[in-house]
């Protein structure tokens, strides 16, 4: 490197299809700029991150990269249409997506973000065999993405935005949140699956020819136009008009892929707010179901939001002609950028979630204590009551503190801080047990089970809006106890009738802890290993088969998939 | 009104000849009337493996089966190569292991092969799951239910050309080319690692053999058709609670499964659109990409996987094995859905309560269980064909086997029910919990029944055991088997 030279940017944007080839715009696909850390790359892409490896299994082929492109952005401008047939592309879009993605985990939690399989560096196979499947896989510390014959044309899952962005984020989720893949609550298997898919919609949302897209679709046959008005009436842009063209979007979105993946938009957008799926509709209790409920109720929000900025921005007269239309663009980029607001507060809340037994009314708490952290300010969106409100609609409410906005209460008063030192406070696991330990009483732990903690993190969190920061250190410990089911009674836990008394029970607890930057607790968010609420996750997880021993954790992300896929009844009773 | 006398003919005996064929099912139940009026069902012609070396297609292999179906033959009254007849095949299902003896031979100037033998006994019927019925129509079914116009059929040969896809695809993954290094450094510092990628590279072998289980056997579902279409001969296509007339005086035949898309939940929630377009997809994806023209981006810098660079090896082998997996779990999905699609018959004389579920799953099982009458009178067994070759998942435990009544611990009580299993171990199930058989049924099996597997026989000959069931109690004895070997030894009857 030349030292005389000025540092060059750190990030750069580069052209990727903003969706997949099924969405366009006229007949061009809708391509779109994503912003990716600046790198030296080795050929394949081959980043500090991301190892392309175009190697199919099904063909035991391996095809040679070129060398890294020269170019800032390498397929600006180019004909979509042909960047499709292209291989290099495809190896492209998967790196770029792939680092997108990562970027904003790293951006919205304030720290580097690792892989769940400990490697720096994650393997991706942009054809890795000809099958309608794509999944993460955290023993082969790899993405792999299947191509397939679809009605006419050969079918890449690699030129999905939401399905590269989806399989991204169970990789990192795995990682900051292990014990999600524990068998618990419907709510928590679901999550993971509801969780990636918010983060894959959001992603794609954020890029504006994608709003625009929605905003088109909204307008009954405007999409057709070739120069549609310039400026937008403000009382054609209602929640009902931006929702119905988030729908047709759902149904232009993987079109290829139906019935083969749930199409994540589309599904969950036709699940009506009403709380009775969530609460008792069977159907919903199938993992990726119910994880659809959770991304209706972000969708709704993110309309609702949408809409309140318009309307307040009508109000705004500068802003108007007339008072009475909108500029075109400034709806889609404010469309995009709320959308990009509300994946980082969608991703930061993962900070603020508990570490086992995850519902869907902790996940809401830790999304609105997120949200106020940072953005404390909430006039723009009216996000925080938006979200409470269309969750409420589907029969999710918040965990934390109902009477006031539904965040996290604040940790108590009283906490003993003597026997720890703040420095190591901030990184070193040890540390922080100390304080666990030192407030056991006051943090309700329980003092007979094995305690761990997991992680601990600094991390530094940007207001978007105004990019005034915050310093805090999260923590997360676990909490294990085995014991015998007769021995269950001893700590307040349910037998489930028909459980043999020598049946080997683990009961998991713990909780995540947030520091301010002066080392004092300010969030304890705990589950208790012991109680009424172990009592019904074990019932659950007994009734489930989960006690099964030759129950298999590997690749559950491709099992689940076929599973959807394929159908299955399981009827553990009746098996040998 | 049928005339008296038949309706109180009833069979005087009732016998069953288990014919040893590895993997399959092959099994002749004998109605024996007054005035040597013998009426043979064949219930099940098939295998998928006899031994290491006789596999389908395999010379030996067919010759074995052509003897199997001579012997059927002088059973059904053949006498110097003439006569002889069959008074019904049935085919439960239309897996390999249970039809693929009914296939003909190949050229018209061959010998005769196992099927051309079966047909030449001209079976009066021809009886088959209402899947199997060429003439489905698209109406009949309701098009909503099973996903598009292509109905039911479409469904079938998408599963079918998936499976030759798939084992195409697991003999180019080959175990022999999966190699586990013997001596890396992986294999020090990762033993977990490796012992999974060994356990995979053994999944490679599971998948060929579900795989051919599950490919078209077209020679025998022609052959099953045109029997059933022939002179004098009648199809059935039948699903549960079919009133189907069997044309055997004095035996109840009832018809438990599998049911109609309307009668199963279970079964039409596996049969939604999404799941007509996952295996059709499946299908064309398969049959497009394992034929070497069908690869993407042909020639451009693409070289064989072997070549691949150092680095990019490990993650060729993990693919690689992943993918095994894969094709593991999506060819165990197709196989249950083609087992569930089994046709469940007891043939009810007096007590003598005779159970042949064919491989019906769970799935499948789950309405008949749920029917009361239905519960009852599989409640009284007599005489259980062990369902799926003894897998784990086609005995529901809750559900039929705590309810059968005659079981007993008892080895010498006379109303002890009987079970018989035709299967071959180590092939099938990469797990202690999938094998098949499943040691704990196996004993269960042998604890509470009168157990009988095929695998105590020899097979280097048809060597086939006889039983007789006595129609008034249920209760069965084994036939001792005459030292030497019969030519035609059996006394007439009657």
């Amino acid at each position: 490197m030349n030292s005389t030279r000025m540092a060059p940017p750190r990030t750069r944007r580069v052209t990727v299809i903003a969706q997949d080839p099924s969405v366009r715009r006229g007949k061009r696909i809708v391509t779109g700029e994503v912003v990716i850390p600046r790198e030296d790359l080795r050929e394949g892409p081959w980043g500090h991150r991301v190892q392309i490896v175009d190697y199919d299994a099904s063909l035991d082929r391996y095809r040679r990269p070129k060398a890294p492109p020269k170019k800032n952005d390498p397929f600006k401008d180019k004909d979509p249409d042909r960047l499709i047939a292209d291989p290099e592309f495809h190896a492209w879009n998967c790196y770029a997506i792939v680092m997108s993605t990562l970027a904003r985990f790293e951006f919205a939690l304030g720290r580097r973000v690792a892989w769940s399989f400990g490697g720096h560096q994650i393997k991706v196979s942009p054809h890795a065999f000809a099958d309608a499947n794509a999944f993460y896989s955290k023993q082969d510390e790899a993405i792999l993405f299947g191509y397939f014959q679809g009605r006419s044309n050969t079918i890449f899952t690699c030129l999905s935005h939401d399905v590269i962005s989806h399989e991204t984020t169970h990789a990192l989720l795995d990682g900051l949140r292990e014990r999600y893949m524990d068998p618990s609550s419907p709510d928590q298997a679901a999550f993971h699956e509801g969780f990636a898919d918010i983060v894959a919609l959001l992603s794609v949302f954020a890029l504006p020819g994608v709003v625009e897209r929605i905003v088109d679709l909204g307008e009954d046959g405007e999409q057709e136009k070739k120069n549609p008005p310039r400026r937008i009436p403000i009382s054609r842009l209602t929640e009902t008009r931006l929702f119905k063209g988030l729908l047709a979007l759902g149904e232009e979105m993987g079109q290829e892929i139906q019935g083969v993946r749930g199409a994540a938009l589309r599904q969950s957008g036709a699940i009506d707010p009403s709380p009775k799926w969530y609460k008792d509709d069977p159907e919903f209790e199938e993992p990726h179901r119910r994880g659809e409920i959770l991304v209706a109720a972000v969708l709704h929000a993110f309309v609702a939001a949408w809409r309140h900025r318009l309307a307040g921005m009508g109000a705004e007269s500068e802003l108007l002609d007339d008072g009475k239309t909108l500029d075109r663009e400034r709806v889609v980029e404010e469309g995009a950028t709320l959308a990009a607001t509300l994946l980082t507060s969608a991703i930061r809340a993962l900070d603020y979630a508990p570490t086992v037994d995850l519902k869907f009314g902790d996940y809401l708490s830790a999304l609105l204590t997120g949200d106020r952290e940072v953005r404390a300010d909430d006039k723009k969106y009216d996000l925080r009551r938006r979200l409470r409100q269309t969750f409420a609609s589907y029969g999710i409410r918040p965990r934390g503190d109902i009477a006031d906005d539904g965040a996290w209460p604040h940790a108590a008063p009283g906490l003993h801080y003597s026997g720890v030192h703040l420095a190591s406070l901030q990184h070193d696991p040890d540390e922080v047990f100390r304080f666990l330990w030192d407030n056991r009483d006051e943090l309700s732990l329980d003092e007979g089970a094995y305690t761990e903690v997991l992680s601990v993190r600094p991390c530094t969190r940007v207001d978007p809006d105004d990019g005034f920061t915050l310093h805090e250190t999260v923590a997360q410990y676990v909490q294990i106890r085995r014991l015998r089911a007769d021995e269950l009674k001893s700590v307040d836990v349910r037998r489930p009738d028909d459980m043999p008394l020598d049946t080997e029970v683990t009961l998991y607890g713990g909780g995540a802890l947030v520091f301010d930057e002066f080392g004092h607790l300010k969030y304890h968010i705990g589950k208790s290993v012991s109680g009424s609420d172990q009592s019904e996750q074990l019932l659950r997880r007994w009734n489930s088969g989960a006690f099964e021993a030759d129950r298999r954790r590997i690749r559950r992300f491709a099992a689940l998939h076929l599973r959807r896929a394929a159908g299955s009844a399981l009827g553990k009773k009746e098996e040998w | 009104m049928p005339k008296k006398s038949s309706n109180t003919k009833t069979p005087e005996k009732i016998t069953l000849r288990v014919y040893p064929v590895g993997f399959g099912d092959c099994f002749l139940l004998g109605f024996h009337y007054a005035g040597a009026d013998d009426r043979f069902v064949l219930i099940d012609f098939g295998s998928t493996e006899l031994t290491k070396k006789r596999v389908p297609r395999s010379a030996a292999f067919l010759e074995y089966m052509k003897k199997v179906a001579d012997d059927i033959a002088i059973r059904c009254g053949r006498k110097n190569g003439k006569g002889g007849q069959l008074h019904a095949v049935i085919a439960t299902h239309r897996h390999a292991d249970h039809i693929n003896g009914f296939a003909t031979k190949t050229k018209p100037n061959a010998a005769d092969a196992s099927g051309d033998v079966i047909r030449s006994l001209k079976p009066r019927l021809v009886v088959q799951p209402w899947t199997e019925d060429p003439d489905l129509g698209r109406k009949a079914l309701g098009p909503a239910e099973v996903g598009g116009p292509r109905g039911f059929t479409a469904l079938l040969v998408g599963m079918q050309s998936a499976a030759a896809g798939i084992v195409e695809e697991a003999t180019r993954l080959g175990a022999k080319r999966l190699v586990t290094p013997a001596e890396s450094e992986e294999t020090k510092a990762r033993p977990a690692v490796v012992a999974n990628r060994a356990r995979r590279i053994a999944f490679i072998e599971q998948v060929r053999f579900l795989g051919e289980d599950n490919i078209s056997n077209a020679s025998a579902v022609r052959n099953l058709i045109s029997m059933g279409r022939a002179k004098g001969a009648k199809p059935l296509y039948l699903h549960a609670d079919a009133k189907a007339d069997f044309g055997l005086p004095g035996v109840k035949t009832h018809v438990l499964g599998p049911p109609t898309l309307k009668q199963s939940d279970e079964l039409r929630k596996m049969r939604t659109a999404n799941d007509v377009e996952f295996w059709m997809l499946l299908g064309a994806t398969s049959t497009k990409f394992t034929a070497s023209a069908g690869e993407p981006f042909r020639g451009r810098d693409c070289v064989d996987g072997a070549r691949a660079p150092d680095y990019a090896r490990w993650l060729r082998d993990h693919v690689r094995s992943a993918r095994a997996e894969a094709l593991l779990s999506i060819v165990r999905t197709l196989d249950k859905q083609m087992n569930n699609t089994s046709l469940i018959l007891v043939f009810e004389v007096g007590n003598a309560k005779l159970l042949f579920p064919g491989d019906a799953q769970i799935e499948n099982w789950e309405y008949a269980l749920g029917n009361p009458e239905y519960r009852k009178l599989l409640a009284g067994t007599t005489l259980y064909k062990v369902g799926h070759h003894g897998s784990r998942n086609a005995t529901p435990r809750a559900g039929l086997w705590d309810r059968f009544a005659n079981r007993s611990t008892k080895k010498n009580a006379t109303d002890r029910m009987w079970s018989i299993v035709s299967t071959m171990a180590d092939k099938h199930g990469a797990t202690e919990a999938t094998k098949v058989p499943r040691k704990t049924l196996i004993r269960a099996l042998t604890d509470e029944t009168n157990f009988r597997t095929t695998q105590d026989f020899e097979r280097s000959e048809p060597d086939w055991r006889d039983f007789e069931i006595n129609p008034k109690t249920g209760h069965v004895i084994q036939i001792d088997k005459p030292k030497a070997r019969p030519k035609q030894t059996r006394k007439p009857r009657g």
